[in-house]
């Protein structure tokens, strides 16, 4: 019954590969493909529920233990994300070929959470990325987005090379490619048996440094974040909301698990960490603050969330993780709404800030659900964004590093200045100025907002379920072992 | 019988301060905006109802803390659904269904766009300052007092006049400033104490150096809510932009939570700290009743005059709570008694004059004291309704505002006569400029055409409530002594047991 620990992934890429036929039986199979996607969903979510099986297979290049619940909601969310985009994707121009690619990203994703070994994570990390530089490059009439998709392209090209590089060294210093027992390896001895302790440290200070690069970029931390903004602003509005959610959870349990395994090493991760996480939040939100365009400030506002996430892990301690754990799922909340709403946009290519003039009352259901969404990532309670910050700091108040946190804090200060100039346009009636956007609202697509909207004010104000569970996550290293 | 009396005194907190909330949803799926007017009264009622059960079923002899609810809220950091109450949040919780009682009356002639959504905004913020009043939970209380800062933004920027929201949002950065450290401070001390709760933290044992700085940092989250003297400045272009409720309830009660926070942060939890700054802050205090004071003076919008004065008068306020490490023995909570009733006086005057100000503003559409002139003649109830306001403001003896700025004035008398006198000139102060106001507005030639209509029967029945509250509060200021009294000698206890050897 080993088999039963890749369920979940097993059901999603039988789906995958009906689509695949379906794909080339029929001319117009964008609606077939689609619920095919949604029901291998369904079914791999039931599936989970049914065998909630533990353990390790192919002689532990995978595992399942706890974070099981993690696939679980990113099933949900990937069920959110084509629910949102339903009425989008089955439009004339977008092809079946999308939610082929979506669908192998999506196994991507699940296999980077259940991995345990150094190759397994490089796979999943290729068969995540691959299909979405595709997916950013098929509106392939627009130059925008070709450039984008070069721009994405090549930049991840560059983080998988950095990556695998950080891998050989890491595997040259320990000689393992499996997790835990790199973990191990480090915990007990501080250097390796290969090499001579000088050129172990040297070898594992420099794998720290070329894996963090690697991630940086995937993550877009600065100053690897060159291809964020471009991307968020020229993909497909439903392509951007993948890629805003999905993979950074992904890319984020890694860093999370590089973290873990690493955790002795803290003399060459902290002085990463805290470059790679103080200069992304204060430059996304310095830069943020100037722009014009609503995707491309919350493509900004990203970098700087995801220094939060990296500050997180700052401490290497068990608070950290978790706190780090929290705040990636709690990020993924909050940016399904922060973009998902785009998809209600009949024109995509450029939504001007101002554009969102009266928003609140010509739709107060969805200015509702977005004026939360934007409280949520400024942080103020009673929304979850509140709670994910908070234990952020608290990580790094119980290490004894006040300073940093009270940097942060009020660095984040002036990141209102921009977030509350959207609540502003949508509800302070006389500064309208320039043509306000129409939302098309469905039905579908307004259960699931105001869902996602009552999430993020539950959590906020019960966060302690999230709380157990991402604790759970990282204390008995389920991630790795 | 004894039962149910337990029963009601389990559940008393969570539906004073939910109730609202609860209100808010449902106001929100009312059709017709005339019985969603009915609604939110009936809520209002509802929460004066329960805040009187609450206050007579308190035992006033005993004190301390009660009608503890405590339930496992965030069990991963060990913080609590904490809620309990004691005199001095009695008095609060009161005060704040009273406001929203008479906000909620008055509101559906003074606003007429999305009138549902004024009234969601005000409930919501009953819920987030009742809640702070009541949580014993530090991270409880964090959070109920960022959550009223939501609302308020909302409201001062929808339902504002002009420069609304230029004067939103500096109302929400200043304000979330100054929380920013507040987090940081309870999350350093809960995580050093193990849990959040007050009493626990209170408990724990802190180095002066450590207590300076969570002081500095309570400091600068209560002061510039309260707000003291040189982060003031958001006060008055908040009041001045705000609606007439939300002037009313700035004044009435959002004030009056950066004083609360004083009283269950900074004196009990950093007692050496406080014992240490009581100085500087008695200057501060003193520049604002003085200075702030003069400030109000010159002021040509009359909104902007009275939020000065609402600055200058919370002085007396912190004068009184940091007085008491200056003031030797039995005469030091004669001064605290004095701060709290202040506390609450203020409200009357100062929540009513804007009130009375709202609907001078409806009827003729202008700040400016220069434009406006002689309506006592248009307008003679509601003129003299707002004389008694202005007296009160004065602190006229037999008003409210006398009792708590004697007490003050007089408690400082023996230790530093200077601290007296400054104060005490607060008595010239603000009659000159309350007096030159009401002549200048109310008295003398008339500047306005045409007919104004005076306040009916309704508007008048409203504030003369506030009138009864002035003067019985001011001839018979008893029951609220009786109720402040023996918490307010508790909190002192904990304000003088010093942490690190003699007094610091």
């Amino acid at each position: 019954m080993n088999w039963l620990v890749l369920l979940p992934e097993y059901i999603l890429l039988l789906g995958l590969v009906i689509n695949v036929v379906l794909c080339s039986i029929y001319q117009d199979s964008r609606v077939m493909v689609l619920h095919v996607f949604l029901l291998s969903l369904l079914v791999s979510l039931i599936g989970s529920v049914i065998f909630p099986f533990e353990g390790y297979i192919y002689t532990g290049l995978f595992v399942s233990s706890s974070i099981l619940t993690l696939k679980r909601v990113v099933i949900c969310f990937s069920a959110f994300v084509l629910l949102l985009g339903y009425d989008k994707m089955i439009e004339k121009d977008y092809d079946s070929s999308s939610f082929v690619l979506l669908q192998s990203s999506l196994i991507g994703v699940m296999l980077l959470i259940s991995s345990s070994h150094l190759l397994t994570i490089y796979m999943g990390i290729e068969l995540m990325s691959l299909p979405l530089y595709t997916l950013v490059a098929i509106r392939s009439w627009d130059d925008r987005s070709l450039e984008a998709a070069l721009k994405y392209f090549v930049t991840g090209a560059i983080a998988s090379g950095f990556l695998l590089f950080g891998f050989a060294l890491l595997y040259a210093a320990s000689g393992s490619l499996q997790l835990s027992v790199i973990k191990d390896m480090y915990d007990t001895h501080s250097a390796s048996n290969l090499l001579s302790p000088d050129a172990a440290k040297l070898v594992t200070g420099l794998a720290i440094a070329m894996m963090s690069a690697g991630l940086a970029f995937k993550l877009g931390l600065f100053p690897f974040h060159s291809w964020l903004p471009d991307v968020y602003q020229a993909a497909r509005p439903d392509v951007v909301l993948w890629i805003s959610t999905l993979p950074k959870l992904a890319v984020g349990t890694v860093m999370i698990k590089l973290t873990l395994i690493l955790q002795s090493q803290s003399i060459y991760w902290q002085p990463i960490i805290l470059i790679l996480g103080v200069l992304s939040v204060l430059y996304g939100n310095l830069m943020a603050l100037s722009q014009s365009e609503y995707k491309r400030m919350i493509a900004y506002s990203s970098i700087s969330h995801m220094g939060f996430f990296m500050m997180g892990l700052y401490t290497l301690n068990e608070l950290g993780y978790t706190s780090s754990l929290i705040y990636m799922l709690i990020y993924m909340l909050m940016s399904t709404i922060t973009f998902g709403w785009l998809l209600l946009i009949e024109e995509t290519k450029q939504v001007p800030i101002s554009s969102l003039g009266g928003l609140g009352y010509s739709s107060p259901l969805m200015g509702l659900i977005i004026m939360a969404g934007i409280f949520s990532l400024a942080g103020v309670p009673p929304f979850a964004g509140f709670m994910s910050k908070a234990m952020v700091f608290a990580s790094l108040i119980k290490q004894g590093d006040i300073l940093t946190s009270v940097g942060l804090i009020v660095i984040s200060v002036f990141a209102l200045g921009y977030y509350l100039n959207i609540v502003r346009l949508m509800y302070f009636k006389d500064e309208t100025t320039g043509e306000a956007i129409v939302l098309n609202i469905t039905t579908r697509k307004a259960v699931v907002l105001s869902g996602l909207g009552l999430g993020l004010l539950l959590t906020g104000i019960l966060p302690n379920h999230i709380m157990l569970f991402a604790n759970q996550a990282v204390t008995h290293a389920s991630l790795i072992a | 019988m004894l039962s149910s009396c337990d029963g009601v005194k389990m559940y008393i907190l969570s539906s004073i301060v939910w109730h609202s909330f609860i209100a808010t949803l449902i106001i929100n799926f009312i059709k017709n905006e005339k019985h969603a007017w009915y609604f939110s009264i009936a809520s209002s009622f509802l929460s004066v109802f329960l805040a009187c059960v609450a206050y007579s079923m308190y035992d006033e002899t005993a004190g301390g803390l009660q009608f503890v609810e405590s339930v496992d809220w965030i069990s991963f950091l060990n913080a609590k659904y904490f809620l309990a109450v004691d005199g001095i949040s009695i008095a609060l919780i009161l005060l704040t269904s009273l406001t929203t009682m008479i906000i909620c009356l008055i509101s559906r002639s003074l606003i007429k766009t999305n009138y549902k959504q004024y009234i969601s905004v005000f409930l919501m913020m009953q819920t987030m300052i009742n809640g702070v009043f009541c949580a014993q939970d530090t991270l409880l209380f964090f959070l109920f007092w960022e959550g009223s800062l939501i609302p308020m933004y909302l409201c001062i920027g929808i339902w504002g006049s002009q420069q609304r929201s230029l004067a939103a949002r500096k109302f929400f950065i200043y304000t979330f400033l100054g929380s920013t450290l507040l987090l940081i401070s309870v999350l350093f001390l809960g995580l050093k104490a193990g849990s959040f709760s007050f009493s626990e933290l209170i408990a724990l044992n802190l180095d002066l150096k450590t207590q300076c700085f969570l002081f500095i940092a309570f400091l600068l989250a209560f002061a510039i809510k309260v707000p003291m003297f040189p982060v003031h400045t958001w006060l008055p272009d908040a009041h001045t932009e705000a609606p007439t409720g939300g002037s009313v309830l700035l004044a009435a009660l959002l004030l009056k939570v950066g004083g609360y926070g004083f009283v269950r942060f900074s004196l009990p939890i950093t007692p050496d700290a406080s014992a240490f700054f009581a100085m500087p802050m008695i200057i501060l205090s003193l520049i604002a009743i003085v200075y702030v004071g003069l400030i109000a003076l010159v002021q040509q919008d009359m909104k902007r005059l009275i939020a000065y004065s609402s600055v200058a008068h919370m002085g007396f306020v912190t004068l009184g709570m940091f007085g008491i490490y200056l003031i030797p023995g039995q005469l030091s909570p004669l001064a605290f008694n004095g701060a709290m009733i202040q506390m609450i006086s203020h409200a009357f005057a100062s929540g009513a004059m804007f009130l009375a100000f709202g609907m001078i503003y409806e009827r003729l559409h202008t700040r400016q004291i220069s434009e406006l002139g002689g309506i006592a003649s248009k307008v003679p109830y509601l003129s003299a309704f707002f004389l008694i306001f202005c007296m009160a403001n004065i602190g006229v003896p037999g008003t409210s505002g006398f009792v708590g700025e004697l007490l003050v004035i007089a408690s400082f008398l023996k230790t530093n006569l200077w601290i007296s006198f400054a104060a005490g000139l607060t008595l010239i102060i603000s009659a000159s400029y309350t007096l030159w106001m009401y002549r200048n507005v109310f008295m003398g030639p008339v500047a306005i055409e045409g007919d104004v209509k005076d306040v009916n029967i309704f508007e008048s029945t409203v504030l003369a409530v506030l009138v009864a509250c002035i003067f019985l509060f001011g001839v018979y200021p008893k029951p609220m002594g009786d109720l402040l009294d023996r918490s307010g000698q508790q909190v002192i206890s904990q304000a003088l047991k010093f942490k690190v050897g003699e007094k610091a």
